[in-house]
């Protein structure tokens, strides 16, 4: 190939293409020269290589032997009209044999007692005939004499027909030369003379008993020859084929294009070895550089590649199955030589499937030398991915490699154990084929325990793993009760706990130690704040001459207490929103509490003007902790005190809904609500930005949390003026005894 | 009238002074200390009819001084904290503290607290029993008289008012419903959710307690009703 002259350059892309167009091109070459060779086989066999003259081939000596019966045939069995006409060409057992044959006679009993006369018309009898029979006997005699005659004329106009065609076919044999001699010498019938035959170089004697043969450059084989004619005859026949050969008959075309063959047969070699080579070549080329653009670059796949060997294996093996089949059926078809017009069409698919063939091969070889020069040829094997997703379930920390060997010698048991149970009462030892039998069921049942048992212990990790999604992140996974086979697992799980169980404990921690911060710092606070509202206090008693300073006294006596209030508000908030308090539920009456709670809280109602209306048709009882509970609805009732439009109704429900003690509390707001309500809950926001009022932001921030802590929730509704708070706390369940609950 | 001394101990000064203020207005004799030694040593020297004691002090704290003093005086103890949890109070309580008080405190109840606790310490006891009078803490009620006192000082009380204080005295330390306060104190069942009870109550609070939002007698079972404490 010339692209291999640079070595740099034989990666190149125009390189590739131009050996696999050659490829393609050798390939078209071979299948050409196959359509020639199989056109050549058509006439002729093996020997047409070997064979140096027409004269030495099996076509010819076929031809010239079929052409020698027919000369035998006319010359030596009728040798002519008048003869046949006579009768005495006759064979007259074939005659009546094809008579009895026609009219459906059975050799038998009458047949055996009679005989045709010479001149066929009538029925001689020769033995006795029983009475039974005589009509039959009649009945052939009628046929024998009204029928036979006619058959008889029938049988020699065939065999004149037959002379006439013999005789009109050797008329047309220019080529073939030929004699018959009697016993005595003399010729009695031929196309020619006995001394043109002696002129003749190819020439042929034949008589029974003894032959020659100059035709070929070979001794021939005689038993082409086996003419049982002459077998039975006194005649000598004297063939001989004209040399020069002329034109006009069938030697002479066999004879040219036996020459039309040796000619090419040669080149159809040449170029057949040439393309081959070309394709070998070509393809070498193709396999050293496919998949790289440079010398040991990285190899680059296609998407046959992507494809299982195997499977791509069976893909093309299928291909070339089915191809097979289509292409020989097909050229059985063309060489039948039946349909002319279809030849063409076959002609075509089969050169179109011939390329695809060659396409496919071209491809399956170039995806496996891609593969092998990458080294990736078995691991792209279905085989070897299916032991390797295998061995990654078996090898590593998921599961232990000796589960494989397990699994393995459970197989192997079953199989020896079963081996034994049907090979023993062929050996004569029909009571182990009971044992094994029992056997089989204790070795299975084990199995199935053992098996059992490492389930259950599969039960007890996905326990715990409930138990830790619920948030007992200290449910014990007991690991020396765990299966071998799930300990990985279950270790792996254990941590996992053991890992949030510290991040909870942290977050809890921390949580806990804000907590504590606030109340740490708020005690600080508390002590200096002690002085101040004792000394306050004590200013006020004092008599003070300014009018303004007994003024600003009173701002600092009002404040300091805000300040107090304030400060036990932050540790509330942030103990309640920590869950660091203690929550002591008992069962506890929704609407007792509620009036209860309106006691305290009924002087600064009426100062604001506020009714109230409660409504709660049936008793609520709820499970929670009263003295949280209290601060919830004093949080609630001071906020309706608070921003509540002054003498409005502010309206109370206390219901029950889904296992749930619901307390809604509603009332008109003096001012527009124009926040989220959603926002409210946070700690430090308050309905009034300017934050001039009483009250430390935290209230409903603090409600909040403490219902959360009971296991109820809060919730705010805004509807234009109208302001709704929602408090559910769980119902006291009738079932649940009195004990009580201590969180911390 | 014999003079009283008291013994005020906080680390904080201005506290220990402002206090004084107040215990030299109401006629006491104040002996001041800064730390648990300093008022156990002060003990020593002086004849001390009561004590207020912070907790949180360098040296002894307060609850460590109240077991010390409990070993051998039986003075009343009021305990000053900025400590306001719940377990804080029961735990200076169960330490042999009569009261707990928790800062910042309004110094009137303080004072109240404190003339409450003298009275009971110094004069109460002596008191003799009448039938008919029955006494929680320093509430009497005579009833006979129809009267209520507190601390010795005869308080006003309305009627119901009175009728709800009586029923919850006989049975102190029973906790009674607002429907069965109803019932009983006039006579007729309850049929509409009404307050009327729990502001009664409020009343009654206002006029017996020292500090009416942190009960000593008449205490709020949230949810469940009202009692007086048995002390």
């Amino acid at each position: 190939m010339a692209t291999k002259s640079k070595k740099s350059k034989v990666y190149q892309m125009k390189f590739k293409v131009t050996a696999a167009v050659l490829f393609f091109a050798c390939a078209i070459s071979i299948f050409f020269c196959g359509i020639v060779g199989v056109n050549i086989s058509k006439v002729w066999s093996w020997d047409v290589i070997n064979a140096d003259a027409v004269y030495d081939t099996e076509e010819f000596r076929e031809f010239f032997s079929n052409t020698l019966d027919q000369a035998v045939l006319a010359d030596i069995y009728y040798q002519s009209e008048g003869r046949i006409e006579a009768g005495l060409a006759v064979d007259r057992e074939e005659l009546l044999n094809g008579f009895k044959r026609y009219y459906g006679i059975v050799d038998g009993v009458i047949t055996g007692n009679t005989e045709v006369n010479e001149t066929y018309d009538g029925l001689m009898i020769y033995g006795n005939i029983p009475e039974s029979l005589h009509e039959n006997l009649t009945e052939y005699e009628e046929l024998v004499e009204s029928r036979l005659p006619s058959y008889y004329k029938m049988y020699i106009q065939r065999q004149l027909d037959e002379y006439k065609n013999c005789v009109r076919y050797l008329d047309g044999m220019k080529n073939f030369l030929y004699y018959v001699e009697d016993e005595n010498g003399n010729v009695i019938g031929g196309n020619t003379t006995k001394s043109e035959i002696g002129e003749a170089e190819r020439t042929l004697v034949l008589s029974a008993g003894f032959s020659s043969d100059h035709l070929g450059e070979n001794p021939y084989y005689f038993d082409v020859y086996d003419n049982s004619i002459l077998e039975k005859s006194n005649f000598k026949f004297y063939g001989a084929i004209r040399d020069p050969l002329l034109p006009g008959d069938e030697f002479y075309d066999l004879w040219q294009d036996f020459g039309f063959a040796k000619q090419s047969i040669p080149i159809l070699f040449a170029v057949f070895a040439l393309s081959l080579l070309g394709l070998l070549v070509c393809m070498i080329y193709l396999m050293r550089v496919t998949g790289q653009k440079e010398k040991g670059g990285k190899i680059q796949f296609t998407v046959v590649d992507r494809l299982y060997n195997e499977i791509h294996f069976l893909l093309v093996f299928l291909f070339y199955g089915v191809a097979f089949t289509v292409a020989s059926t097909l050229i059985e078809i063309i060489l039948q030589g039946r349909v002319v017009f279809w030849n063409y069409v076959f002609a075509t698919v089969l050169g179109t499937l011939y390329l695809v063939a060659v396409a496919v091969l071209l491809s399956y070889v170039l995806s496996v030398t891609r593969q092998f020069k990458d080294r990736s040829f078995f691991r792209n094997t279905w085989i070897s991915a299916s032991i390797r997703r295998m061995s990654e379930l078996f090898t590593g920390k998921t599961f232990r490699g000796w589960m494989v060997i397990v699994m393995l010698c459970y197989g192997l048991g079953n199989c020896v154990i079963m081996g034994i149970m049907v090979m023993a009462p062929f050996y004569g030892y029909g009571k182990f084929s009971l044992l094994a039998g029992i056997g089989l069921v204790l070795f299975n049942v084990l199995c199935m325990y053992w098996f059992i048992r490492a389930l259950r212990s599969l039960k007890e990790i996905m326990v715990s793993v409930k138990e830790s999604s619920k948030g007992n992140f200290s449910y014990p996974l007991e690991l020396n009760k765990i299966s071998p086979s799930f300990l990985n697992f279950a270790e792996d799980v254990a941590n996992i706990q053991v890992g949030l169980k510290n991040a909870v404990d942290d977050a809890v921690k921390g949580e806990r130690m804000k907590a504590e911060l606030i109340t740490n710092v708020s005690h600080d606070l508390k002590t200096p704040l002690t002085s101040i509202i004792s000394y306050v206090d004590l200013l006020k008693k004092e008599e003070l001459e300014n009018e303004r300073a007994s003024g600003y006294v009173d701002i600092l006596h009002e404040k300091s207490y805000r300040l107090k209030q304030l400060i036990e508000d932050l540790i509330e908030a942030s103990k309640a929103s920590s869950g660091n308090l203690t929550v002591t539920k008992m069962r506890v009456d929704y609407k007792q509490l509620t009036l209860q709670a309106m006691g305290e809280m009924e002087d600064k109602m009426e100062a604001v003007g506020l009714t109230f209306k409660i409504s709660c048709a049936e008793p609520v009882f709820i499970h929670a902790d009263g003295g949280h509970m209290w601060r919830i609805l004093e949080n609630l009732f001071s906020n309706v005190i608070k921003y509540s439009m002054p003498n409005s109704r502010v309206y109370v429900d206390i219901f029950k809904m889904d296992g749930y003690g619901i307390l809604v509390m509603k009332n008109i707001s003096a001012a527009p609500i124009d926040f989220d309500e959603t926002r409210l809950t946070e700690r430090f926001v308050r309905g009034d930005a300017s934050r001039t009022t009483e009250g430390s932001g935290l209230g409903l921030s603090i409600t909040q949390s403490l219902a959360e802590i009971q296991g109820g929730t809060f919730g705010i509704q805004v509807d234009g003026d109208l302001f709704k708070a929602v408090v559910s706390i769980p119902l006291w369940e009738a079932e649940e005894e009195d004990e009580e609950k201590e969180e911390e | 009238m014999e003079q009283f001394n008291i013994l005020v101990c906080d680390d904080d000064k201005s506290i220990v002074d402002a206090i004084e203020i107040y215990l030299k207005q109401e006629g006491y004799r104040v002996i001041k200390a800064y730390n648990g030694l300093e008022a156990l040593q002060a003990l020593e020297e002086n004849e001390i009819h009561l004590i207020l004691l912070d907790v949180m002090m360098p040296e002894m704290d307060g609850l460590n001084a109240t077991v010390k003093i409990r070993e051998s005086l039986n003075i009343p103890i009021i305990i000053l904290s900025a400590k306001s949890e719940d377990t804080d109070k029961i735990l200076g309580l169960n330490f042999g503290a009569d009261d707990y008080i928790t800062k910042p405190f309004n110094p009137l109840e303080l004072m109240a607290r404190v003339k409450s606790l003298m009275r009971r310490y110094t004069a109460l006891g002596s008191i003799a029993e009448k039938n008919n009078i029955i006494r929680i803490g320093g509430i009497e009620l005579d009833k006979d008289a129809k009267e209520v006192r507190v601390e010795g000082e005869k308080i006003k009380l309305t009627a119901t008012e009175y009728g709800i204080l009586q029923l919850l005295m006989e049975n102190a330390g029973k906790v009674f419903s607002i429907d069965e306060i109803y019932e009983k104190v006039w006579n007729e069942a309850s049929f509409a959710p009404e307050n009327t009870v729990s502001v009664h109550i409020r009343r009654i609070r206002e006029k017996i307690e020292i500090n009416p939002k942190e009960p000593r007698y008449l205490k709020v079972v949230w949810g469940i009703g009202y009692k007086i404490e048995k002390i």
